[in-house]
Parts: C-alpha cells; sequence; structure tokens
C-alpha cells in the first residue's frame, strides 16, 4: 500500500457505500472515514460523495498488531437483511470468521431443522475481538448452516440458509 | 433502579478496586476479574471507574423498575430477560419491568467463577475513600458495607448516552483472546517472593511443575491451594508486614495461600511468590476445584503482561466504536 494508492481505495469505498476503512500492515495502520451526514444515496447519481480521508500512516511496534482491523461494510442492520432475490439465505454482514457458537458456549445457535424467529442470533461474525450477532431476517426453519465453523468469510457471503 | 429477586448469597457491588488506601490499612477489594468488568463498561460506554454487580453462587435474579442498558460479563450461565436468551459477553436494552434470571448452564467451553452485571452509569453507591466497591472485613463501601440481599433496591448513576455496542454485539472473552495454558490446565505469572530462597529446592520446583487445586476455602479473601507441601530450609517466624492481593503466603502446614481482592493488608507467613497484577482475573474466575499452574516470571514479564492487557482493551473498545460508527451511518 503507497499514499498514492489511497484516492483510489477512497473511490472504491464510496461506490460500495462502505464508512469505514481500516488496513493494519507489518508497519502501518490506514483508517478512512466517510462523513455520515454526507453518505451518498444510490438513487442521485449528482451528489459527489464527499470523502474525509484520515489517512494515518502510523508506524507501530509489532507488538500492538493484533489480528488484522475490521473492514467494515455500510449497509446497517445487515444481519437481518438477507440477499436481493435470496430470502432464504442469511448472508455475512461483514469480512470476518464465522462461529456456530458463542466462544464460551458448546451448543451452537442454529441447527438444521430447529425453528427461528425474525431477529434471532444463528451464528457469530468474528472481527478482531468483536463478535457481531448474525440475525435471522424472518421467523422460518433452519435448512442448513451453509458456511463452516470458524471459516474466513467475506462480505454477503451465504451463511445460514432457511427452508423456503 | 434494580431490585435484587433472588436470595443472592456472597452477590457484592464492585468496582476495579479501592486504591492508595492500603496505608490506613484498607485493603483494595474491587472486582475479582477487573476485565470482566472492564468489558461490561466498555459495552455500555460507561466510565473505567464504574461499579457493577459480582455474582458468585447462581441463580441470581433481578427486576429492572424502568428502562435501563445492561451488560453481561464474565461466568458463562444461563441468561435470560423475560424468558428471551441474553448472548454472552454482551449488552441489552431492558424494559421497566423486565425481569434478569441467571441460572447454571450446563453448556460451557470456559465455566469461570464470577459473573458480572453491569449496567448503564453504574451502579451509585456512596464513594467511600475513592470506590464503590464493598469491603465485606470492614464492612464499608458497596450497599451499607455488606453483601447484597434479597429486596435491595440499587439506584443507577447517569448514563452518559456514549453506549458503544448495540444489542448482542459481543467480545471475545480474555480466556480465549489472552489465553495462558500449562499442560491443559490455566496458569498465571509469578514472581519469585521475599522468602522464595528460603524454601528447599524441591519445594520451589514443585511451586512450578505441580498443578495446584483451588480447595473449598476459596473466596474473595484468599485462595487455598493444595498439592505438595512446601518446606522451608528451616522454620520462618516473620513479623507482620504489609501484604498486597496476588501474595502467595505458605504457612506453616505448607499449603500455599494466595492473597486475593479482599486480602487483609499485612501477614506474617513467608511469601513464595506473588500472582501478577495483570493475571489476578484469571484465578479470580478459576472454579472450586480446578487446578492451575504457576509459571515464573520476572519484573518485565509482569510489566509487559500488563500493558498486554490495556493494549487488548484498547483494541476491544476501538472496534467496538468501528462497529457502532458503521451502525449508525448506515
Amino acid at each position: 500500500m503507497k499514499i498514492s494508492d489511497i484516492p483510489q481505495v477512497a473511490a472504491w469505498l464510496s461506490v460500495a457505500g462502505i464508512a469505514t476503512y481500516e488496513l493494519t500492515g507489518p508497519d502501518y495502520r490506514i483508517c478512512l472515514r466517510r462523513s455520515i451526514k454526507a453518505r451518498p444515496r444510490a438513487s442521485d447519481p449528482k451528489v459527489d460523495p464527499p470523502l474525509r480521508s484520515n489517512s494515518m500512516l502510523n508506524p507501530l511496534s509489532s507488538a500492538s498488531l493484533g489480528a488484522g482491523g475490521g473492514v467494515s461494510a455500510g449497509s446497517g442492520q445487515d444481519a437481518a437483511v438477507p440477499a436481493r432475490g435470496q430470502p432464504d439465505v442469511v448472508v455475512s454482514p461483514g469480512v470476518g470468521l464465522f462461529l456456530h457458537a458463542h466462544p464460551v458456549q458448546e451448543t451452537a445457535l442454529a441447527e438444521p431443522n430447529e425453528p427461528v424467529a425474525a431477529g434471532q442470533p444463528v451464528g457469530f461474525l468474528q472481527i478482531g475481538p468483536i463478535l457481531l450477532p448474525v440475525l435471522s431476517p424472518r421467523d422460518g426453519v433452519v435448512a442448513a448452516i451453509v458456511a463452516p465453523d470458524r471459516s474466513l468469510v467475506g462480505y454477503g457471503e451465504p451463511l445460514v440458509a432457511l427452508m423456503p | 433502579m434494580m431490585e435484587i429477586l433472588s436470595k443472592s448469597a456472597l452477590t457484592t457491588i464492585q468496582d476495579r478496586g479501592r486504591f492508595g488506601a492500603l496505608k490506613w490499612g484498607v485493603g483494595t477489594a474491587g472486582a475479582m476479574d477487573g476485565l470482566a468488568l472492564a468489558c461490561g463498561n466498555l459495552l455500555l460506554g460507561n466510565g473505567e471507574d464504574a461499579a457493577a454487580i459480582e455474582i458468585q453462587v447462581l441463580p441470581f435474579e433481578a427486576r429492572f423498575d424502568r428502562e435501563a442498558e445492561i451488560a453481561l460479563t464474565g461466568a458463562t450461565c444461563e441468561a435470560t430477560i423475560d424468558g428471551k436468551a441474553l448472548l454472552p459477553w454482551s449488552s441489552i436494552r431492558v424494559a421497566p419491568g423486565a425481569v434478569l434470571r441467571l441460572g447454571l448452564t450446563r453448556s460451557a467451553r470456559w465455566r469461570g467463577a464470577r459473573a458480572y452485571v453491569c449496567v448503564a452509569g453504574g451502579i451509585d453507591v456512596p464513594v467511600v475513600l475513592g470506590s464503590r466497591s464493598t469491603q465485606l472485613r470492614g464492612g464499608i463501601g458497596g450497599l451499607e458495607g455488606r453483601a447484597l440481599q434479597q429486596g435491595d433496591k440499587l439506584p443507577f448513576g447517569p448514563s452518559n448516552g456514549a453506549r458503544r455496542a448495540s444489542d448482542g454485539i459481543s467480545i471475545v472473552p480474555p480466556a480465549f483472546a489472552l489465553p495462558l495454558m500449562l499442560d491443559g490446565l490455566p496458569a498465571v505469572r509469578v514472581l519469585p517472593a521475599a522468602e522464595y530462597r528460603c524454601f528447599k529446592p524441591e519445594s520451589q520446583s514443585d511451586l512450578w511443575q505441580r498443578p495446584w487445586k483451588v480447595t473449598p476455602q476459596s473466596d474473595r479473601y484468599g485462595y487455598r491451594l493444595s498439592g505438595p507441601v512446601l518446606e522451608p530450609v528451616a522454620p520462618m517466624e516473620l513479623r507482620s508486614h504489609g501484604i498486597v492481593p496476588g501474595v502467595i503466603q505458605v504457612p506453616h502446614g505448607g499449603q500455599p495461600i494466595v492473597q486475593m481482592c479482599d486480602a487483609q493488608p499485612s501477614g506474617g507467613y513467608p511469601k513464595i511468590g506473588t500472582v501478577i497484577e495483570a493475571d489476578l482475573w484469571r484465578l479470580g474466575q478459576a472454579p472450586i476445584g480446578s487446578s492451575i499452574r504457576f509459571i515464573e516470571t520476572d519484573w518485565d514479564g509482569a510489566l509487559h503482561a500488563l500493558d498486554e492487557v490495556s493494549r487488548w482493551l484498547s483494541k476491544v473498545a476501538r472496534c467496538l466504536d468501528l462497529v457502532e460508527a458503521r451502525r449508525v451511518s448506515s
């Protein structure tokens, strides 16, 4: 990553509607944040999204580097929002490790053939030290847990399938 | 305000501790797992000095008389709000009249010994000598200096409105994020103390090589451990001197006692070691009947461990802010 790459990254973030971007490398950390109030609407192409890039290239001691930074995508209670056209699939709200159970618990949050209620957690997405609950978008019955336990998943990747 | 509904033996109000009063013979008290307390306060956006409820005996039950934001951390339990499951190490907004129940769990990969219920704004009891922690020995701090009882009503401080985590967002507990195990047992790092060299070489090596069992005579005052008998080279008689939580004393029977948060401020038993401050939370979560190991460390190792803990906590705070910034922006 070079400083000259930042405008390109910033442009990609605007297009993708990503609000916050963090990248930690061996000897640097970059954090880009878009102003929340000036969030662009996809339906309004005239608005050029102003991007406040607080880029910080901080030399960090290697000791302070943990399991990587989090990349957070913009769309909101996204855990509960199924991918368009696929209402029977719970998709990942971001990049991280998909966990079937909370680290302290043995039992998985969801099992095939078990009923789930709208808003009920069906797994966790681990981003660094944080666990985001992955929520069922609707009442239903779990068809399959698609993503393996502790697998690295990307934004929008199918995690849990619900019966139609 | 919350009302305690259960007969909650040994449940106390604790913050991070009462520091600077040892010179008057007042011990530190404070949460036995300071990291779990810190995590609960982070989830709620509380100041790091906010007080919470430390629960050692389940079941625990309490009712909230108004809307409140609460966080549950520490020991794994079966937790519900009005019958609905509450995720471990997470926060949630509860409705007026909601009842929180904590029970024993059958399914735990990590059990722990003490659960913490934190509330936005903290439990508001008078500050005594700089802390709200209950000090049972002196009968000060907390609610009237005593353990909580059925029917107690606890007021909350003003919430600063800066809650960091939305409902259900959880933290990878420190037992997993900062693991320290030796031969399959939880371990704590120990500095050899003043009388270490007065023990027989085989006793010195037993301290590091053998497992130590947490006996039922273990509480907030201290943990009595059982294992091989630790023998001094020659009998020792010491004058009473100042001691702090973490000090491992060896009385005449040769079975060590680790002083914990409610330790008395002075003692006269020989000290073979001191559990470092950064690892006291690990001991605070060691259940009675479990075994632990001691790992020898030095001054630099102890300071490094403390740095590691504070770095981890700031990383948790930063990531909670990131996740919340994203939620607000979308």
